[in-house]
């Protein structure tokens, strides 16, 4: 081979390279998998001195709805950060237990769109105005609306540019800047959603930015082209497509995502970047080097999650998925979901069995199911993103870790996912106080965790037990086939779930399983039954005279076997009414199932025989998660003495352990 | 060093009728506790299926559960500790005079030993121990007020977390090697005062002196101790959540091991003193 050749070779092998690691990511569908009415080109300047992004941007909107669009409305989220004043933070001094008072100037945040022009159109900047649809706040800077020039008619596309900019806050609620660390999320001008509402009507689904919701925008195609000092390691939504060093010695980074919602990115100097690939899904994770130790643990529970929803929910369709772990002192941008890009949160030296690194990764990455693709509405109906996602989040860490204790198995202390999101819920103070089904701002911060996320999870993993995985598995297959890349309503799951249900159950049976879930997430009543007493009584012998006729009379002088008269007494404590089984046990071993409908607020089962009734057991199988008590669910005769005995032990023993070790200090 | 290790091991296995004493009065003091607790679960949830439950494994369901419903059923308990506490502090004085005396004294050791010891230097051995209490007190602000000012607000502001971790762990170090300290003054000035029956702030001064003298052997004497019994407890905790009272002749083969555990933890601590005067004598 000659040297010119060779040269060519290497040269021709280089750019080969380069193309296949950009390759490892193609961001490109063959065809689009949604309608695509929100497309963004971003130009964006990082200032690291300011904290700061100059920025361009390009807005192409496709009005696929029947009706003209006579204005536009944006969601300017940063703006929550600007003052005390925001609907964001009004009224509390602390979000996510961190207190933003007293912050000095330069740590606050906001956006500011200078100008906003409509392509072959005039000139909108001066009809922009915020507006304040939800709480009439005039403080509040969230939402700006621009009313156009002329109305952007059915099936017409419409491109609108942008000059705006915006100060990133020290970090309150995920987005901003811990020293220098950075989380852009909800950080550019960001249309709302055009959709019909509940009546029909059609409009612009734009809400303001409070502290319990969390965000709705439609499908499209973003170009983002972030310029940065090439200090940082940088993470985004999509796929990288190009990076060009610039004379100033900045670089700019061109990110290419398609059929998603948002885009987020995340950059810090520290980030060191471990790569991976599930199938065809490129897996980029950037962990601060304090935490490289658990980075295996992220990617094990990432593949562990992509493998098992692949299974039993549907293909994840996109390139890549980055996961962001933020330094600690940035840890208020972790623990959050964004299209194709997640934020976790872990500690140095967290022990492998305390599982919450896995469980935090599993739960932010079936958000790319549930709000990603499948794309309800976060702030109407949190529920049905977060119930979904909990839900799968304890199936995926039990199945990869093990029933009882997947989430902490420490010195035999232990407990698994699926429990503690059922005693979230079971342990709140007043489970009656509201329905899951709720716009996110009627919640409070002391509630919105037990009925958005764990009561809506713990119901639909009541309707698995009762119906089994596999059939469970159809439903939300059908659910999520029906409506990915869509926004869906409550309702029209339920519509899914009716129908499913119907397909494959008996009429009867398939509506009490509907009014079951319909009831976990509609109403706000508590399911609670008991079984409260157990009775044998020995009825006398028969005695006197029997026989129809008189031809035919026996006398019986009571010395005939006796007769055991049983009783099982059971109680609905709860307002939730649902049929159950109940099983009876006797003393010779032999069973009996019974059902009850649970309409009457109290029930008596009588049985005739010979032998006694040792234990009664409501829901025998264990499948209703939502009763709010299990320990009454069921009642025996034959009390096992070991259990007492044991915690006797072991109460004794720490407690003389107690008093040795308080006798070192006298 | 291992003459002494060696000579108070026999100490401590000699004087077993004292160990066996300080035990009996703890069992007594704590077996009421442990009957209240199988009470308390019995009457809540013992006629419960899910009681079985309880004797496999621990439940963290059956255990939420019946602490959201009957959990009120557990205050009568937490006030009970309260006045154990109290009263075991006061009795503890009176054992450790009487342990302390039972290794200050040469010949045939009788429970006679224990009870006289108990007795005689029952209020010097308090004003001791309170004068020390206060001193644990002040060494644990020293220690612990600096985590809360600094060591706490290093996490948010500090590059990684590594720093203020390890700052920590090392804080805990110097907070454990103080309470040893404290401890070893503690018993060196109770031997002091009965050996020499000289007054408390005499005991304690004279106390000081020959811990500083002596304090490296001291220190590594009683350090060796205390790693014993939490090597000890991590076996214990190891064999329980490995095998499990999971049988009802397990629970009384791990009652045993618990009982032994605690006896010995009370011999360990009868070697110590004896180390310690043999080391100071």
């Amino acid at each position: 081979m000659n040297s010119r050749f060779r040269i060519l070779f290497c040269l021709f092998l280089s750019a080969l390279a380069s193309r296949v690691a950009y390759a490892q990511c193609d961001p490109v569908f063959k065809h689009p998998l949604s309608q695509r009415p929100a497309n963004y080109e971003i130009h964006a300047s990082l200032d690291d001195a300011t904290h700061s992004l100059d920025a361009t941007q390009t807005i192409r909107f496709v009005n696929t709805s029947p009706v003209p669009v006579g204005e536009l409305r944006m969601y300017l989220y940063l703006n929550a950060f600007k003052n005390t004043n925001s609907s964001f933070l009004k009224g509390a001094t602390k979000i996510f237990g961190q207190s933003y008072l007293n912050r000095p100037a330069d740590e606050w945040g906001w956006i500011d769109v200078r100008t906003i022009r409509r392509e072959g159109g005039a000139d909108l900047t001066k009809n922009m105005k915020f507006i304040c649809p939800d709480d009439w706040n005039p403080d509040d800077q969230s939402v700006l609306q621009i009313p156009l020039d002329r109305p952007i008619l059915p099936g017409e596309t419409a491109v609108f540019q942008l000059d705006w900019r915006a100060k990133m806050p020290k970090t309150i609620s995920r987005a901003g800047h811990s020293k220098d660390f950075y989380m852009f999320c909800h950080w550019f001008p960001q249309l709302g959603v055009f959709e019909q509402n509940r009546a029909g009507e059609w409009g612009w689904n734009c809400h303001q930015f409070f502290r319990t919701t969390e965000f709705y925008a439609d499908f499209g195609v973003y170009d983002v082209h972030i310029t940065l000092d090439p200090k940082f390691v940088m993470g985004a939504s999509g796929c990288l497509v190009s990076e060009k060093n610039n004379d100033n010695g900045t670089i700019t980074r061109h990110y290419h995502a398609e059929d998603v919602i948002d885009f987020a990115w995340s950059v810090y100097p520290r980030f060191q970047v471990w790569e991976d690939r599930w199938k065809t899904v490129q897996i980029r994770l950037l962990v601060p080097p304090e935490h490289r130790a658990l980075a295996p643990r992220y990617l094990h529970a990432l593949k562990y999650a992509l493998s098992y929803l692949e299974e039993h929910v549907g293909k994840y369709p996109y390139p890549g998925i980055t996961v962001v772990d933020p330094p600690f002192h940035g840890l208020h941008s972790g623990l959050m979901e964004y299209p194709t890009l997640i934020t976790v949160g872990t500690f140095y030296g967290m022990p492998r069995s305390l599982r919450m690194t896995e469980s935090l990764v599993v739960h932010e990455f079936v958000h790319q199911y549930f709000m990603g693709m499948v794309a309800s509405n976060e702030k109407e109906e949190a529920w049905l993103d977060e119930g979904f996602v909990t839900y799968f989040e304890d199936r995926i860490i039990d199945a990869a870790f093990g029933q009882k204790s997947s989430l902490v198995d420490v010195f035999g202390y232990s407990f698994d996912n699926r429990e503690l999101t059922r005693l979230e819920y079971t342990t709140m103070a007043n489970p009656r106080e509201g329905a899951p089904d709720r716009p996110g701002w009627f919640f409070s911060e002391s509630n919105f965790k037990a009925l958005i996320y764990s009561k809506p999870a713990t119901t639909l993993r009541t309707l698995q037990e009762l119906v089994g995985e596999a059939e469970m598995d159809r439903i939300i297959k059908a659910y999520f086939e029906q409506w990915k890349f869509r926004h869906p309503r409550g309702t029209d799951f339920m519509a899914t779930l009716k129908s499913q249900l119907l397909a494959r159950q008996d009429a009867a049976r398939a509506m009490q399983l509907y009014h079951l879930v319909e009831t976990g997430i509609f109403q706000a009543v508590v399911l609670d039954y008991a079984v409260t007493h157990i009775s044998n009584d020995e009825l006398p012998a028969p005695q006197g005279i029997y026989g129809k006729t008189e031809s035919v009379f026996e006398y019986q002088d009571g010395s005939g076997q006796r007769t055991l008269l049983s009783k099982v007494e059971l109680q609905r404590k709860g307002d939730w009414v649902f049929p159950v089984e109940v099983l009876i046990t006797f003393e010779d071993g032999s069973t009996k199932l019974m059902h009850w409908s649970g309409e009457e607020g109290s029930h008596t089962f009588e049985f005739m025989g010979s032998h006694k009734i040792v234990s009664a057991q409501i829901d025998p199988g264990l499948k209703i998660g939502l009763d709010v008590d299990l320990n009454n669910n069921s009642m025996t005769l034959q009390p096992a003495a070991s259990p007492g005995w044991k915690y006797a032990a072991k109460a004794v023993f720490w407690v003389q352990n107690l008093m040795q070790s308080s006798s070192f200090f006298l | 060093m291992i003459r002494v290790l060696s000579r108070a091991f026999t100490t401590g296995m000699q004087q077993w009728r004292i160990a066996l004493i300080v035990y009996v009065i703890q069992l007594c003091l704590a077996l009421p506790i442990g009957m209240e607790v199988r009470n308390v679960l019995v009457a809540s949830i013992g006629n419960s299926l899910e009681f079985n439950k309880l004797l496999g494994h621990y439940d963290h369901t059956v255990f939420s559960d019946f602490l959201k419903v009957h959990g009120a059923s557990i205050t009568p308990l937490i006030g009970q500790l309260r006045w154990l506490f109290l009263v075991w502090v006061l009795f503890s004085v009176f054992t450790d005079a009487g342990l302390l005396n039972g290794v200050t004294t040469s010949g045939p050791i009788r429970g006679r030993v224990f009870w006289e010891g108990g007795a005689c230097y029952f209020f010097p051995f308090l004003k001791i121990g309170l004068i020390l209490l206060v001193l644990w007190l002040v060494w644990t602000v020293v220690i612990f007020l600096p985590v809360v000012l600094l060591v706490l607000p290093a996490l948010e502001n500090s590059v990684t977390e590594i720093g203020p971790v390890w700052t920590f762990l090392g804080l805990l170090g110097l907070y454990v090697a103080g309470l040893l300290f404290i401890q070893v003054w503690s018993v060196v000035s109770r031997l002091q005062h009965i050996r020499t029956s000289a007054s408390v702030r005499l005991s304690l001064q004279t106390g000081l002196r020959i811990l500083n003298r002596h304090k490296g052997k001291l220190m590594l004497f009683m350090l060796a101790f205390f790693a014993v019994q939490v090597l000890l407890f991590a076996i214990y905790w190891w064999l329980e959540s490995h095998s499990g009272m999971i049988t009802p002749i397990l629970i009384v083969i791990f009652f045993a091991i618990q009982q032994a555990f605690a006896f010995f933890r009370i011999q360990l601590r009868q070697m110590a003193y004896a180390g310690i005067a043999l080391m100071t004598e």
